[in-house]
């Protein structure tokens, strides 16, 4: 028995005030269409049973990713995680070109988009933790005109966000960072394709030998991708040796809420976690160790 | 509401119409025809669907054809035009990552991963892989494509998804285990493998001491490696006939009626071109017992025909140039119904038909009496579909016909077979190239010799009296035989059973009489990977080790005729013992060690004895196939010839000839259960196994329902809600899903579903599983005690 899909009718607008428009007349009956590998799955399992798909892919201006005169990366909601992995984004963070190279198949980042994967608000989102941890935020336009969503502020359940019914994601805006940064983004799952079981993102900030900034954002361990502040909370202002490592890397495993699920058990995920932010850490310094090195 | 769009695919653009529900791959298929390009999971998992989208390589499952509009299309069938069906290019174009990987490391494997060739061991496909094994782990198997043996894997690829995941499983059983507590309260006890062996030994000898050996049962399921042989060797040595086996619904009833007809068995010859393939019950894509994927692939290519007998529109009904939408249950009436024609407007070969049958003026006679109108209205087939059919067939030199496991669930499976190899026969597409062959078999130790059949005879009338004949020839008794002999003691008490294999909780027909029987019995023990609803009622459950945890021969399909080699690759886990060592140790326990080893692993030498070379020898070459002489109208019956009449058959106490009156049986619907229900192989699993894998219950989380969407409307069910399957046997839940290619009289529910999430309640074992609502007969086939599995008067409702 092949998955088939259910019936429905799909629009297509042609601007962003369209698929607001659209999104007002139909309400519960719709749903934003943009690559459709979340979607389209959830459609072929029959758990979501959407009446008009509003196919935001024709809408121009959206696909970009830009730096503005002011330093902000601009990424477009639909740029797919194959046009990010292509883009120069490693120059300004590894972790944000790690997760779009890491995310499903080459087939599912060719068409799935950054967007679609903040807006369906999985634990276990690809592009979140390295989000968080560079304090991104999100605009998003709807009938009362556009807002800015800070990234910690939108998620706030498994696959529920803070945005309003007629909505749309437009924009991921990451701030410029007032001091180099370096960060990595790594992914614990059975198969390299598959979602994460457990995910980090770790970001510093050095100043000489000290801890000037440090973001450390988890994955798939929480009902949301959240930034693990008692773990940041030790590193802060201080030199980082083995003893401080170990100390974060127990501080995010005390804030992880995970689950059992298919893919394991709650104590090895805490497990994962604990190797994760402890080896995650000692790369990133490592990288601005050898960064401050280089620029003497 | 439909949209206009102009689709341009390999350099071919073409306007059409589409709805909005339509993938790229659902046109691909059914309006360009693409038979390289297949749907696999439907998930964007798997990459069968891949195909280039203006450059860029995406899954045609995910892509919605009013999404393709405009762009620039390149599918395999282009991009690998050169190669000879599947191979590297395939292979690559599926898995780029795959592709990448193996560019990046040269050989050796710069990154110290071994690779060992070997063969798939989930179904009965066997596709030869490439073992990918790093720091002794088993992480992917790629297509092996240096042998010439067929690699392409089903287009789901369950068997690379589940094999690497389930030899690492978190729930993986360890050690062995003893129940504490009452059957079925989930409260255990780890003991050790001498005291696990030491009880079952005990608790064997002791009921043939004071019963007889028949009342200790074996519940095995289908062979991977030899385990399947050590259980019947051991249920033999021990004196028991009462051994259930999947035969009594799988290949035994077709295998027969071409033995009595054709004179033995016959497989698809995949090795030369065919003009016509006919898959009837069957879909090569996704399950393999027969025809290869690469032959339809090489068939399509060669502008050669297609024909799908199916209830459903599978994907290759919708490649196929003639699809029969079949009333589930009637192949009977429409095999009768196709001889007809072929007979009436002179299609067969009159010089086979002249010089080669016996009793063909009988089958005649039959179906003169008989007409199409008839057969219509019996199969839901129109008359001029019957037509076509038989007029398609006969005209094809040759074709290959593969029927498959829908055709032999039926309490006229033995007599339906008899008709499908009949019209083989007169169509002159037996033993010619491309056709449907003989094989001779290479040599090895036969599995019949291997169960010491002639050795120690087994007293099958003790447990099955003069039913059955096929059943006791062929060293099984339905699951039916078992569960009353349990439950009445009738013709004897059986107080005991040993499971390998097999989790007869779900696939048992009447699973609520499976669990009854098997909640009085004394004593059972199961082998297993995993908790299951049966392990979980057991009393010993013994933790077994898979295929690639240790050296295994597959000699299975029997019909292939063919051994194999499935080297050990990785240590099995924990405690875990092969299933040929558990038995081989019960054995030396039971006191039967004269007939068998002091390792069991000295019986894989003992399997090639007569081919003159060790198991190490035989590694290197990995197969042993047949040969195909091709001899003309080489029938082995007592005739020599094509017997429509069989008077052996006659002597044995069966119809001799396939009447009418049993080829169209029916099951009646009626008011009460007023639809037909069936169902087909699930492609993500492998029967009822591997729910907890997490790489295909991704794909297929949920147990689902098809149903056409006027029906739905008109019982008023909602699309994705759970709704209520009932029949006269039970009731269970599954979710709906419309499809609007079934007939509105037909639901198609998904088989094998229990939840190994949820230990706490048996693993759900009575909430989806078809075989709660399946009937444990009669109605029986009198030769092979089976019974009508797919057609099952129902209703649906609203839960």
């Amino acid at each position: 028995m092949l998955l088939g899909l259910p019936d429905f009718d799909i629009l297509f607008p042609a601007s962003v005030g369209d698929a607001i428009a659209m999104l007002e007349e139909h309400g519960e009956d719709a749903k934003l269409f943009a690559g459709g590998s979340d979607l389209l799955i959830a459609m072929k399992h029959k758990k979501k049973l959407p009446r008009f798909l509003i196919n935001i892919k024709r809408i121009p201006d959206l696909h970009g990713i830009e730096t503005a005169p002011d330093g902000t990366l601009v990424i477009g909601a639909l740029a797919t995680s194959a046009d990010i992995a292509a883009s120069g984004v490693a120059a300004i963070s590894s972790g944000l070109a790690e997760a779009a190279q890491v995310l499903g198949t080459t087939q599912i980042r060719n068409i799935g988009t950054i967007g679609g994967n903040l807006g369906n608000a999985s634990p276990s989102a690809e592009f979140a933790p390295p989000l968080l941890c560079l304090e991104a935020s999100l605009t998003c336009v709807g009938p009362d005109g556009a807002r800015i969503i800070p990234l910690d502020q939108f998620f706030l359940g498994p696959g529920e966000t803070s945005l309003g019914p007629a909505e749309v994601i437009t924009e991921i805006r990451v701030p410029p960072q007032a001091e180099p940064i370096h960060d990595t983004y790594i992914k614990h799952s059975l198969r390299r394709m598959d979602v994460a079981m457990a995910s980090a993102a770790i970001l510093l900030a050095m100043d000489g030998g000290k801890v000037m900034r440090v973001r450390i954002a988890l994955g798939a361990v929480a009902p949301v991708p959240f930034r693990a502040k008692k773990a940041e909370a030790v590193l802060a202002g201080q030199t980082i040796s083995e003893e401080l490592i170990g100390l974060a890397a127990g501080a995010a495993t005390s804030e992880t809420t995970p689950i059992d699920d298919i893919r394991g058990y709650a104590g090895y995920r805490r497990d994962v976690v604990r190797d994760m932010v402890a080896s995650g850490l000692r790369q990133v310094l490592k990288a601005a160790e050898e960064n401050e090195k280089a620029s003497v | 509401m439909s949209h206009q769009v102009q689709l341009t695919v390999n350099d071919e653009t073409r306007g059409m119409a589409v709805e909005p529900w339509q993938t790229l791959l659902d046109v691909l298929t059914e309006d360009f025809r693409l038979a390289r390009t297949k749907e696999g999971c439907s998930v964007g998992e798997c990459g069968a669907c891949s195909i280039s989208v203006d450059g860029k390589i995406v899954n045609s499952c995910l892509l919605l054809a009013v999404d393709a509009d405009g762009t620039d299309i390149v599918t395999m069938e282009k991009a690998t035009a050169g190669d000879e069906g599947f191979g590297q290019g395939m292979e690559d174009f599926i898995h780029p990552e795959v592709a990448e990987r193996r560019a990046n490391h040269r050989e050796p494997r710069a990154d110290g991963a071994q690779e060992v060739d070997t063969f798939c061991h989930l179904c009965p496909g066997h596709c030869s892989m490439t073992a990918i094994i790093e720091d002794g782990r088993v992480v992917d198997l790629e297509p092996e494509l240096e042998s010439g043996l067929y690699a392409e894997q089903c287009a789901l690829n369950k068997g690379r998804f589940t094999i690497p995941e389930v030899m690492g499983h978190k729930d993986r059983l360890l050690f062995p285990q003893k129940r504490v507590g009452e059957r079925g309260e989930g409260k255990w006890e780890r003991i050790s493998w001498d005291e696990a062996l030491d009880t079952i030994a005990a608790k064997f000898n002791h009921i043939k001491e004071t019963l007889g050996p028949e009342s200790v049962a074996f519940g095995l399921g289908e062979p991977k490696g030899l385990e399947f042989a050590f259980a019947q060797r051991l249920a033999t040595a021990f004196g028991t006939p009462s051994v259930v086996t999947p035969g009594w619904s799988c290949g035994i009833p077709k295998g027969m009626a071409a033995a009595f007809t054709l004179g033995s068995g016959t497989v698809c010859d995949d090795d030369n071109m065919a003009e016509l393939l006919v898959l009837w019950g069957s879909n090569m894509n996704q399950t393999t017992g027969g025809i290869r994927r690469e032959t339809l692939e090489k068939v399509m290519e060669a502008g050669g025909k297609l024909m799908v007998v199916d209830p459903q529109k599978s994907d290759i009904a919708k490649l196929a140039d003639l699809w029969i939408r079949i009333k589930p249950g009637s192949d009977g009436a429409f095999a009768a119904g196709v001889l007809k024609v072929i007979i009436e407007e002179k299609l067969y070969d009159e010089a086979i038909v002249a010089e080669w049958t016996l009793g063909f003026d009988k089958i005649v006679a039959e179906l003169a009496a008989i007409t199409l109108e008839e057969v219509e209205e019996l199969s839901w087939v129109p008359v001029d579909q019957i037509q076509e059919f038989a007029r398609t067939y006969a005209a094809a030199e040759p074709a290959a016909m593969q029927s498959g496991n829908a055709v032999d669930q039926l309490v006229n499976s033995f007599q339906t077979g008899r008709i499908i190899s009949i019209i083989r026969g007169i169509c002159g597409n037996v033993n010619v190239p491309g056709g449907d062959v003989f094989l001779t078999a290479p040599a090895f130790t036969r599995p019949g010799s291997f169960f010491l059949l002639s050795k120690y005879p087994r007293n099958t009338e003790k447990i099955l009296g003069d039913q059955f004949k096929f059943a006791q020839n062929s060293a099984f008794i339905p699951p039916h035989v078992l569960t009353k002999a349990i439950l009445e003691e009738d013709p004897v008490p059986i107080k005991a059973l040993m499971v390998i294999l097999s989790n007869p909780i779900v696939s048992y027909p009447n699973s609520a009489e499976t669990y009854k029987a098997l909640m009085k019995l004394d004593f059972i023990v199961v082998s297993e990977l995993f908790m299951t609803p049966t392990t979980d009622i057991a009393d010993i459950v013994l933790p077994a080790a898979w295929g690639m945890e240790h050296e295994e021969l597959g000699y299975w399909p029997g019909w292939y005729q063919e051994i194999r080699a499935h080297p050990k690759l990785t240590d099995p886990p924990g405690e875990c013992w092969p299933d040929t060592k558990i038995i081989n140790e019960l054995a030396k326990r039971l006191g039967l060690g004269d007939d068998f080893w002091d390792d069991d692993d000295e019986a894989l030498d003992e399997m090639l004895k007569p081919a003159g070379m060790s198991y190490e020898e035989f590694k290197d070459k990995r197969t042993l196939k047949p040969t195909k002489e091709f001899v003309p109208h080489a029938y082995k019956t007592p005739s020599k010839k094509i017997e429509v009449y069989s008077e052996r058959l006659e002597q044995i106490g069966y119809a001799p000839l396939p009447t009418w009156e049993e080829l169209k049986k029916a099951v009646k619907v009626d008011a009460e259960f007023p639809l037909l229900m069936t169902n087909a192989k699930e492609e993500a699993y492998m029967l009822s196994g591997f729910k907890q894998v997490a790489s295909v219950r991704i794909i297929r989380p949920d147990p689902m329902v098809e149903m056409h969407p006027r029906m739905a409307d008109k019982l008023g069910l909602t699309e994705g809600a759970w709704v209520v399957i009932e029949t006269r046997d039970g009731s269970i839940q599954q979710r709906l899903s419309l499809n609007r290619n079934l007939d509105r009289r037909v639901v198609v529910a998904s088989f094998g579903w229990w939840f190994p999430e949820q230990a706490e309640n048996g693993y759900g074992w009575r909430q989806s599983n078809i075989n709660m609502l399946t009937p444990s007969g009669p109605d029986y086939d009198p030769s092979t005690g089976g019974i009508t599995l797919r057609g099952v008067p129902c209703r649906v409702k609203k839960a």
